[in-house]
């Protein structure tokens, strides 16, 4: 990189705009020479001068040449922002706060629609993405609204309906690619009929799409790489079209690579041909997702119908699987953004407009106030000659300017902004969509061309909103004969209006500040959640067995003993245990029955090896918890959670007593509780606790085989492992070692603890810093706004005050009276704004943490804290009042 | 009024930067540019003063007849860019000489060795 040589290249720019022709060369060549000068002892002082001289190009009227004064002429707008740039310069602070202020408004909007444009708005990036439309069937009667579409369903309505292009069908596929020296990876995709990309219109970027033939049973397997995977897992190989890779162990050629960006429906890896086996399938059996592109010039409402007609001839025809089936069409959009995102995106840049509009309105008033100030020097101007429409002009240009820099400080903040949301939304479960996805394939969280539209046009309508009324009102007082007449009770017009706009920011700062705190309570909950769950130096990981070596109950059981043994001889492994399901999971629920008691009750069921429990560094509350005694064969026990013991049991009678999962009179063993342990890793971090109970794993191939196998058959193996302090690359560490016991197992990624909490608290980690965010700004706006307003008041009535004082009254009264009628507008604010807030929360209880939407702790304390800062803002406003010189006063 | 005493005030005499100005340019000899000029103010008062005020301020005293300027090539430190020179023509010379008349005629009347005479604190 080659040093820059004299003063930056766009600061040369900018002074050659604002120098006339006839002096440019000359101040130019002479600004030069000084800058060498300074540049000598340091270059960035140099430039900050230069950057000074610079505006004082742009602020000084420079004579043109040889003495014709005026040679830079400014006509019009131009001139009135010159003269309003010099007003902004001469009065900073002022300034500074206006600008801030409309950044923060119109960043906050920015940043919310960003995020409603990218997630809801545009949409699938497909040609008319609009007519895809999702089935699913759904039986009314029965009140089931969303229910997977058979393949039988499914193939009668392609032949039988007319309303669209063409029905397509995929369902969710995972694969196991093997890696070059190390174990295999899983991915997820779909397998997908041959018709789906065509409906969608999109074509492979290399290689074909999947033909009719690859639909047969039976045909060699084939699959469509997307873009991600071949780049990631192919490396880029530019000869993959027709290479042949191993996937599920089952030799697979690659026929096609999917453009960049395309990953139908969810986020898809790969595409696999659908094969529907309908003579192996019972009609009213197996699940698909379906959908289809409205034919041209087909109205939604008439495909409706004529599926209607569709499924009433099915119901006829197969009353036992079709009676009272209907299909259930929405646009394929809605399916997977769902109504319940939507509608969170909504309010959230509902919530930022009325950030901005609090925002216009603190603006509105400063330059209520600077207009005030202004008055007399304003009707100087009128009374020499200048239009009321010539000073409205230059005040709405002051607005203007305000806004314009505000816009550019609201630009970057948004980008901040959304590059955060970003960021905390990779977490999984803060957005919660339909299909249990966290993120869409054509989510791009980004500022576009329609952003800065939008923000472009929020900028003119804010400058209008906040400039409009004070450039009327001052124009309007200055042209009304401020030089001569001023009378104490003028200006109530105007006052009752900023006292308006006081009480409304105030109300909305309240609001804003009730949800923060409902917020940072469940915040605490959360931390406090946190804390219970020992979590540092453990990972876990599921190891996916596969059922061809491992096809029975015992192979399995050996399998997770290796494990444990092969990690427990490690050096660098403190604890590792096997369990049925990943620690914080929600595990499958069961009924179960206490001997001697009627009607059922259930409960969530895990198993887990000895070492579980002591991987995570956790006493047992009663009792005891495995050990080697609990072999299979030996008397069935169970460990149960605290709220399974609260829930069902008498204290003092937990240990020892019997239940039976399932049916009552099953196949299950009767199994003696023998301890009681902490609610914790049996379910979700959630508020409301849920009954629990762990089985032995080396007792899991008792009793019931379709509990064991729906439940706990250990075709999925949960492994954790504690390494000691100063261990790294764990993950390679695991890698390696199921990869020596068995080299055909698959491995999913590593997760520490402390990720797995995370993810689960990141919904009301990300929402709840959300909300205190906005509370915050919501209190900085009201505190300025109602500092803005008494300010204003002040300055206004400062004749009034001065008589007043001429009249006896003490500093300590005005004081008073100034504090008082602050007071009045701040009790009214927070009132309506508790009440609003209140409304307000009932939305927000799906992110809130083990706190009730109407907290009392909360409803006492918002109120008090808004008092405090309410009075806080007065307070300068009313030293202000009482300091004022009755003489001066009366005299201006 | 307001119109009246602007004339009076820049009409005649010499606002404190025109004398700024006038005195820089008369202390650099026959080769006063405004690099020059800002240096001498700079140097003799510690004020970073902006250059476009130099030109304005330079601009009015062209005006009145106070100074001359031509225009002269440029060197290497100024990128090329032609300077232009400004002069004292003899009015100046007779203003400044005045003004300073004046000063030193109000500066004899002090003592401060002696304490303030009169209102000087």
């Amino acid at each position: 990189v080659s040093r820059r040589r004299g003063p930056p290249t766009l600061a040369v720019r900018f002074l050659r705009r604002f120098l006339p022709p006839g002096l440019r060369d000359f101040v130019e060549g002479d600004l030069l020479e000084r800058y060498e000068a300074y540049a000598r002892t340091s270059r960035l002082r140099a430039d900050l001068w230069f950057w000074r001289q610079v505006a004082a190009a742009a602020l000084t009227r420079l004579p043109g040449p040889m003495g014709v004064d005026g040679a830079v002429t400014f006509s019009g707008f131009g001139r009135d922002l010159v003269r309003v740039l010099r007003g902004l310069v001469r009065n900073p602070g002022h300034s500074l706060v206006a600008i801030l202020t409309l950044g923060l408004g119109i960043g906050v909007v920015g940043t919310a629609f960003t995020i409603l444009n990218a997630t809801v708005l545009r949409g699938l990036p497909f040609e008319e993405a609009d007519r895809l439309v999702h089935f699913e069937r759904a039986r009314p009667d029965e009140g089931v609204f969303s229910l997977a579409v058979t393949p039988h369903d499914y193939l009668a309505w392609r032949e039988a309906q007319s309303s669209f292009e063409g029905l397509g069908a995929y369902v969710e596929a995972s694969a196991v690619l093997p890696s070059d020296g190390g174990p295999p990876e899983r991915y997820l995709g779909v397998r997908i009929s041959a018709n789906a990309f065509s409906l969608l219109r999109v074509a492979p970027a290399r290689g074909r799409g999947f033909s009719e033939d690859d639909e047969r049973l039976g045909a060699p397997e084939v699959v469509v790489l997307s873009h991600l995977l071949w780049q990631s897992r192919f490396g880029g190989d530019p000869d993959i079209v027709g290479r042949e890779v191993r996937m599920n162990d089952t030799p697979t050629t690659v026929v096609g690579v999917m453009p960049e960006g395309f990953g139908f429906p969810i986020a898809e890896r790969f595409w696999l041909p659908l094969r529907l086996d309908l003579e192996g399938t019972l009609r009213g059996q197996g699940r698909l997702d379906v959908f289809g592109r409205l034919s041209d010039g087909v109205a939604f409402e008439a495909a409706v119908a004529e599926f209607e007609r569709i499924c009433r001839g099915l119901e006829e025809a197969y009353p036992a699987t079709n009676g009272g089936v209907e299909a259930s069409m929405r646009s394929f959009h809605d399916e997977y953004v769902g109504e319940e995102f939507t509608r969170t995106a909504v309010r959230m840049l509902i919530g930022a407009l009325l950030v901005l509009f609090v925002c216009c309105a603190n603006v509105a008033n400063l330059l209520l106030i600077r207009g005030s100030r202004k008055r007399r020097s304003l009707a100087l101007r009128v009374s020499l000659g200048a239009t009321r429409a010539r000073i409205v002009r230059e005040l709405l240009t002051e607005a203007m300017t305000l806004t314009v820099l505000g816009a550019v400080l609201g630009i970057g903040l948004a980008w901040y902004g959304v590059a955060w949301f970003d960021r905390a939304g990779a977490q999984a479960g803060v957005f919660d969509l339909p299909h249990g996805s966290d993120s869409l394939f054509w989510w791009d969280l980004r500022l576009d061309a329609r952003t800065m539209a939008v923000v472009l046009a929020v900028t003119c309508v804010t400058a209008v909103v906040a400039g409009v009324v004070p450039a009327l009102r001052s124009s309007a007082a200055a042209s009304g004969g401020a030089l001569t007449v001023r009378s104490p009770g003028s200006s109530t017009g105007s006052g009752r209006l900023s006292d308006g706009l006081a009480v409304v920011q105030m109300a909305l700062a309240t609001s804003l500040v009730l949800l923060a705190g409902l917020v940072t309570r469940s915040g605490l909950n959360v931390a406090a959640a946190d804390d219970a769950i020992v979590s540092d130096g453990a990972y876990v990981t599921t190891v996916d067995v596969p059922s061809g070596s491992y096809g029975d109950d015992a192979s399995r059981l050996q399998l997770a003993e290796r494990l444990i043994e092969h990690f427990a001889g490690r050096p660098e492994v403190a604890e590792v245990a096997i369990a049925s399901r990943l620690p914080l999971a929600l595990p499958p629920a069961a009924s179960l029955h206490f001997e001697g008691r009627d009607g059922a009750d259930d409960t969530g069921v895990v198993s887990a090896s000895p070492e579980y429990l002591s991987a995570f560094g956790v006493d047992v509350v009663d009792g005891r918890w495995f050990d080697d005694r609990d072999r299979s064969g030996a008397e069935p026990v169970a460990v149960v959670n605290q709220s399974f013991a609260s829930r069902y049991l008498a204290s003092g009678t937990v240990l020892g007593t019997r239940f039976r999962l399932g049916d009552p009179d099953g196949l299950e063993p009767w199994v003696t509780v023998v301890g009681v342990v902490p609610d914790l890793w049996d379910q979700p971090l959630q508020p409301q606790r849920e009954a629990g109970v762990y089985l032995p794993l080396s007792q899991s191939g008792m009793g019931d085989p379709a509990v064991r196998l729906g439940r706990l058959g250990l075709r999925y193996q949960t492994l954790v492992v504690r390494v000691r302090p100063g261990t790294d690359n764990t993950s390679d560490l695991v890698r390696a070692g199921v990869y020596e016991v068995d080299r055909a197992l698959p491995v999913r990624a590593l997760e520490s603890m402390n990720e797995v909490v995370q993810r689960q608290m990141g919904r009301y980690r990300v929402w709840g810093r959300f909300y205190t965010a906005f509370a915050l700004v919501g209190l900085l706006l009201a505190a300025m706004g109602v500092y803005g307003v008494l300010s204003f008041g002040v300055s206004h009535r400062t004749t009034e005050i001065g008589v007043r004082r001429a009249l006896g009254a003490t500093g300590a009264s005005v004081q008073g009276h100034v504090l008082a009628r602050a007071g009045r507008q701040i009790a009214i604010g927070v009132a309506i704004g508790l009440l609003a807030g209140m409304g307000m929360a009932d939305g927000l209880a799906r992110v809130l943490y083990g706190v009730d939407p109407g907290d009392p702790l909360v409803l006492a304390l918002v109120p008090v804290v808004m008092v405090v800062v309410g009075l806080a803002a007065s307070w300068l406003p009313a030293r202000r009042a009482s300091s004022v010189d009755p003489m001066v006063a009366i005299q201006e | 009024l307001f119109i009246r005493r602007r004339a009076v005030g820049k009409g005649t005499h010499l606002g404190e930067f025109e004398e700024l100005v006038l005195l820089a340019v008369a202390g650099l000899g026959g080769d006063a540019h405004g690099a020059g000029i800002h240096e001498q103010i700079l140097n003799a008062t510690g004020r970073d003063v902006s250059m476009p005020s130099v030109y304005v301020t330079l601009g009015r005293l062209e005006k009145k007849g106070y100074v001359s300027a031509r225009v002269d090539i440029g060197g290497p430190a100024r990128g090329g860019r032609p300077r232009k020179v400004f002069s004292l023509k003899p009015p100046a010379v007779r203003e400044l000489k005045a003004a300073r008349g004046a000063r030193d005629l109000l500066w004899s009347r002090l003592d401060f060795e002696a304490g303030p005479a009169g209102g000087v604190t």
